[in-house]
């Protein structure tokens, strides 16, 4: 069996708060397992700890208790980020600095061995599709263009893992379906990838497994097909379909004395998965 | 270990681009060199003391002035627009420890104001030289041939600057390190500079009480806050005859020591805050 590409176990993280320093839990005894080489979805709303587990992933913040290993390393040694690639949610950067000298930075972190460095720089800039605006200052990228960046400086040292938060946040739709696509490439070179967004429409085209996490607990997890086909929906595809038939069809199924009724689309949504999860929660 | 030099010299690198390329820099350098520059005019209003000893306190106390400022304003903006344009979050999630981060930021302003210094220093020296001429060839009888100035006095006076920059820098560090506002970092490290440049004053009031508790707490604070007032080599003059390596091996020790602890403070404070 392969080593997951991420492990949390029975993690929780307390924050202080307010003058008398009480306690907030973000992160509430979540357990948690990745397997690698797949698109996995982290979703929930805001204040559901997804942002806290990220960074604790990323060994950013100390757990109050228990554990989370990158490929069977402990997140709190500095060798399990050797691996890792992250996209941090609304980036601004270093704005001084051109695309190619920021991913150079990157790239000088992350790797020792500099032979074939502006070669590697060029290709990732290429792949992320921002060639032409590669050496222009990053104040005057567009949000797209930021995002496209980041991108670029979270893969230069070919990672494993590849952690991105609100990748598409603010970015037109055009361009969300090419982040899309690069992010199914990287699926395709056997990377493991964590999506951390709100826009369920894209997590739902991309992702192979969601997590829903609520108050810090983790309120489902399963593999996208199996949470659409929960409810024993079945597909029943018919030629020529004239959607006046949807109501009378429905009245036959109601004569039968069932609850089957006729869905549209055929599968549900993640975005009805989601808000069915979440208030059942409360 | 050579990994670790590796990510300090690429933050140090990094910082010096960014403090170099802010507008706030070549601000106070361009007021600096006007003052300094400014000062040959003025001297006039000498208010009794020697022309050359006028110029020299003039400029010795620009540098000190608008260097603090400039310490204190790029150290803590520095250290926010890292956490405030997710430049930390981004850089921190690779490969790279919060102690070489902070490390980092801290070399690059410092090479900053190194060369802050130096420019000034260099200012002062050609205005000083301009004046020492002058007056050299006005009073040829009385002076002969000799020199008025101690040109190696002044270079040494500027490192002392600098050493008190560093400290002042790396104090602007730890309070950045837990303070959530870049107001009250700023506000915060002028008024431990006022304490520190003052606190030498405490000590001479306060040590002969026999008021034990009283005694106790003006020890600590001389232990918590750095003395800044042995810095202030330049009260010697312009003329004074060469200072000695010891105290500058000894100034550099203790702007070590502090920093050194400063910043480990810092690191401890930066490791637990949510960035």
């Amino acid at each position: 069996m392969p080593t997951p590409a991420i492990k949390i176990t029975n993690l929780i993280k307390d924050y202080p708060s307010g003058i008398r320093r009480l306690k907030v839990r973000a992160v509430d005894n979540l357990n948690l397992t990745i397997e690698p080489n797949q698109i996995y979805g982290l979703l929930g709303p805001n204040g559901s700890g997804k942002s806290t587990t990220l960074k604790l992933i990323l060994g950013l913040l100390h757990p109050t208790s228990g554990s989370c290993e990158i490929f069977g390393q402990s997140s709190k040694l500095l060798i399990s980020r050797r691996n890792v690639g992250f996209l941090p949610e609304s980036p601004c950067f270093y704005r001084y600095l051109t695309g190619t000298e920021f991913v150079r930075l990157a790239a000088k972190i992350c790797l020792s061995d500099k032979s074939s460095l502006d070669e590697l720089i060029s290709t990732t800039i290429n792949n992320v599709g921002l060639k032409e605006a590669a050496n222009r200052r990053i104040e005057t990228y567009s949000k797209g263009m930021l995002q496209r960046i980041g991108l670029a400086q979270a893969i230069i040292h070919n990672p494993d893992l590849i952690i991105l938060d609100e990748p598409t946040a603010g970015v037109d739709p055009v361009g969300a379906i090419d982040f899309a696509n690069i992010v199914l490439n990287l699926k395709n070179e056997g990377k493991t990838i964590i999506i951390c967004s709100h826009l369920l429409s894209e997590i739902e085209l991309i992702c192979d497994r969601v997590a829903i996490l609520n108050k810090g607990k983790l309120i489902a997890e399963e593999n996208l097909n199996v949470f659409r086909k929960s409810k024993n929906n079945k597909a029943l595809l018919i030629e020529n379909f004239d959607n006046d038939l949807i109501d009378p069809l429905n009245e036959f199924l109601k004569s039968f004395k069932t609850t089957s009724k006729i869905i549209n689309p055929p599968v549900k949504r993640l975005e009805e998965i989601y808000l069915d999860h979440l208030s059942s929660d409360k | 270990m050579l990994n670790s030099i590796r990510r300090v010299y690429l933050i140090t690198e990094n910082c010096l681009r960014e403090s170099i390329r802010q507008k706030i820099f070549y601000a106070i350098l361009f007021i600096s060199i006007g003052m300094i520059t400014g000062i040959y005019f003025l001297r006039e209003l000498n208010f009794g003391s020697s022309e050359i000893n006028f110029i020299f306190n003039l400029g010795y106390g620009t540098i000190l002035l608008f260097g603090s400022i400039l310490t204190i304003t790029i150290s803590a903006q520095l250290f926010f627009s890292e956490i405030e344009n997710r430049n930390a979050i981004t850089i921190l999630a690779k490969p790279i420890r919060k102690s070489e981060f902070i490390l980092g930021k801290f070399l690059g302003i410092i090479i900053l104001l190194a060369l802050f210094t130096g420019i000034m220093i260099s200012i002062l020296i050609l205005v000083l030289k301009f004046g020492e001429t002058k007056l050299l060839l006005n009073n040829t009888a009385f002076y002969a041939d000799e020199r008025l100035l101690n040109y190696t006095n002044l270079i040494i006076y500027s490192i002392a600057q600098w050493l008190k920059f560093v400290m002042i820098c790396a104090i602007t560090i730890l309070v950045s390190s837990y303070s959530q506002t870049i107001i009250f970092s700023t506000v915060s490290s002028f008024l431990i500079l006022t304490i520190c440049q003052l606190q030498y004053l405490a000590r001479i009031t306060y040590s002969s009480t026999d008021f034990i508790p009283l005694n106790w707490f003006v020890a600590m604070i001389s232990y918590l806050f750095p003395n800044f007032q042995i810095f202030n080599l330049g009260e010697h003059g312009a003329t004074s005859t060469t200072i000695s390596l010891m105290l500058m091996v000894k100034l550099l020790l203790y702007t070590t020591i502090y920093s050194s602890a400063y910043l480990y403070i810092a690191t401890i404070c930066f490791s637990r805050r949510e960035i």
